[in-house]
């Protein structure tokens, strides 16, 4: 009977304790995935905003045009400028349009008049924002308005770092209670196979075939657990998408193609991996000594 | 196989389990240890095997010194040489007849046709290859025994060690069971079993080596039990 064959056997043998351990790494890896989830998500949304120009400077209704065209020419000589965008009232207005095409409500009435003009800055690094800022702020004769997405960047930042902080304290707090409960179901099955192990030993097992199918059975467990608790969270937030994305509108909360889920998957397996190793030849060292 | 022991001596705390015992068993030969309950059978068995290990003294299994300093490596290559039955069989309860005869195999990483093949080879020697599917709690005292012998033997062992092996067994079974031992024997593999079934050890007329208290009483050639 081969190692894996052997391991099958005692979980088979065990299946409620084996269950109990399989179901406390998957509710383990519940929430781990669901932190990845959320912390995946949020990424994606500040990449967006930092990507986005990030201030947006409306003109006076009697804006001069050949100051804006100048100012316009002066940003993109900047440096720390990499794009300047000037939207007419027209423009504006088709981009209300498409924003709001599923709304009809919000399109009556609306027309270029009552939209300003405005030019779109984006900046080569967050840190240049801040100046650009101020000196379009300081040509109040030509705007409105300066709206700087870098107060949005920086909440949004506060938040992905505060559930950044909260997942890795619950997550190590969840995997210890992993390494924990795997060590001493696996523990307690070395023990209850003492006389099997001590018949093993007098045949001329060596350690290698006793202890094997235990460090392979606390893999299972760790294997088992990412995967369920992955695939549940998975689901759940696949099943929320209509009702989360409307939320952010245009701001993506979830990744255009499966291959960032499929990533989390990969480190997770190798998590649950390591767990179940860790675990079970922790509680195989314990027992060996006594 | 040779296995020879010089001046073994075997105390578990203040408890004196073997005093001095030396003797030689050559390649093929049979032997009998006898001795009353307690006299310290089992602990030379323990002690050939690398069970436990001889407090002083000095025990040589094919140029192997069986000792506290062995290397687990070479303690564990010459279990494999050795097969053990017992008088409580040792078998393990979750696995059929097949399994655990086949579980040695596994353990040298004998696998496949080759592993089929030798399985299948025992268990018709042994006689049970009808029960080869059942569990051990599905088993008389005599099939018990027969699959302890078969796992023994599956490997082709240089000698077989025996703890008491008729000790649960009627005596039909106990006799059924020598007469596979005796025939294992003529084949080649040394025998070394340790009995007080005083009918046996007479009627087989091999060599008896007698233990009381720990110590050596006798070694005879061809011996007879000799009651206290």
């Amino acid at each position: 009977m081969g190692y894996f064959n052997t391991a099958w056997r005692h979980i088979r043998r065990g299946p409620f304790q084996s269950l109990s351990a399989l179901l406390v790494v998957t509710s383990n890896f519940l929430m781990i995935s669901f932190f990845a989830f959320l912390l995946l998500g949020f990424s994606l949304a500040i990449k967006y905003l930092e990507g986005k120009p990030e201030i947006v400077a409306f003109l006076k209704d009697d804006y001069n045009q050949v100051s804006a065209q100048s100012l316009v020419t002066d940003l993109e000589a900047r440096s720390d400028v990499r794009e300047v965008r000037f939207i007419t009232q027209e423009e504006a207005l088709k981009i209300y349009k498409e924003d709001n095409k599923d709304n009809p409500l919000l399109l009556e009435m609306v027309t270029a008049d009552i939209l300003p003009a405005s030019i779109e800055v984006a900046a080569e690094n967050p840190s240049a924002l801040t100046a650009i800022a101020n000196d379009l702020e300081a040509k109040s004769d030509l705007f409105l308005e300066v709206s700087f997405q870098k107060d949005i960047v920086n909440r949004l930042e506060q938040l992905v770092g505060l559930i950044r902080t909260i997942g890795i304290i619950v997550s190590g707090f969840l995997v210890v209670v992993s390494i924990l409960v795997v060590s001493v179901l696996v523990g307690m099955k070395v023990t209850i196979k003492r006389k099997e192990i001590g018949v093993y030993r007098l045949l001329g097992a060596g350690k290698g075939y006793i202890n094997f199918p235990y460090i392979i059975e606390g893999s299972f467990y760790g294997l088992g657990g990412a995967v369920v608790g992955w695939g549940l969270t998975f689901l759940a937030f696949w099943q929320m998408r209509p009702k989360i994305e409307p939320f952010f509108g245009k701001i993506p909360f979830y990744p255009e193609t499966i291959y960032p889920y499929l990533f989390l998957l990969a480190a997770e397996v190798l998590g649950g991996v390591l767990i179940g190793l860790f675990s079970s030849v922790m509680a195989v060292r314990r027992h060996a000594k006594k | 196989m040779k296995l020879f022991l010089k001046n073994v001596g075997k105390t578990y705390g203040e408890e004196v389990a073997l005093v001095d015992v030396s003797f030689l068993i050559k390649p093929g030969e049979f032997v009998f240890v006898t001795g009353p309950s307690g006299a310290g059978k089992s602990t030379l068995i323990k002690i050939i095997l690398g069970e436990t290990f001889a407090t002083s003294g000095k025990v040589k299994i094919d140029g192997l010194v069986i000792n506290r300093k062995v290397k687990q490596k070479d303690l564990t290559a010459n279990r494999r040489k050795i097969g053990v039955i017992f008088q409580d069989f040792q078998l393990i309860d979750e696995c059929t007849v097949e399994e655990n005869v086949g579980a040695p195999l596994d353990i040298i990483g004998v696998k496949g046709k080759e592993k089929g093949d030798r399985v299948k080879e025992v268990l018709e020697k042994t006689g049970i290859m009808s029960k080869r599917s059942l569990f051990p709690s599905q088993l008389s005292g005599g099939e018990l025994q027969r699959v302890c012998l078969a796992r023994a033997l599956v490997v082709k062992p240089d000698a077989l060690l025996a703890d008491e092996p008729t000790g649960n067994l009627d005596p039909k079974t106990s006799w059924e069971l020598m007469g596979l031992l005796k025939k294992i024997n003529e084949e080649g593999t040394m025998v070394v079993m340790a009995t007080h079934n005083s009918d046996i050890v007479d009627s087989m007329g091999k060599r008896v080596i007698k233990i009381e208290d720990g110590k050596l009483v006798s070694d005879k050639k061809k011996g007879k039990y000799e009651k206290d």
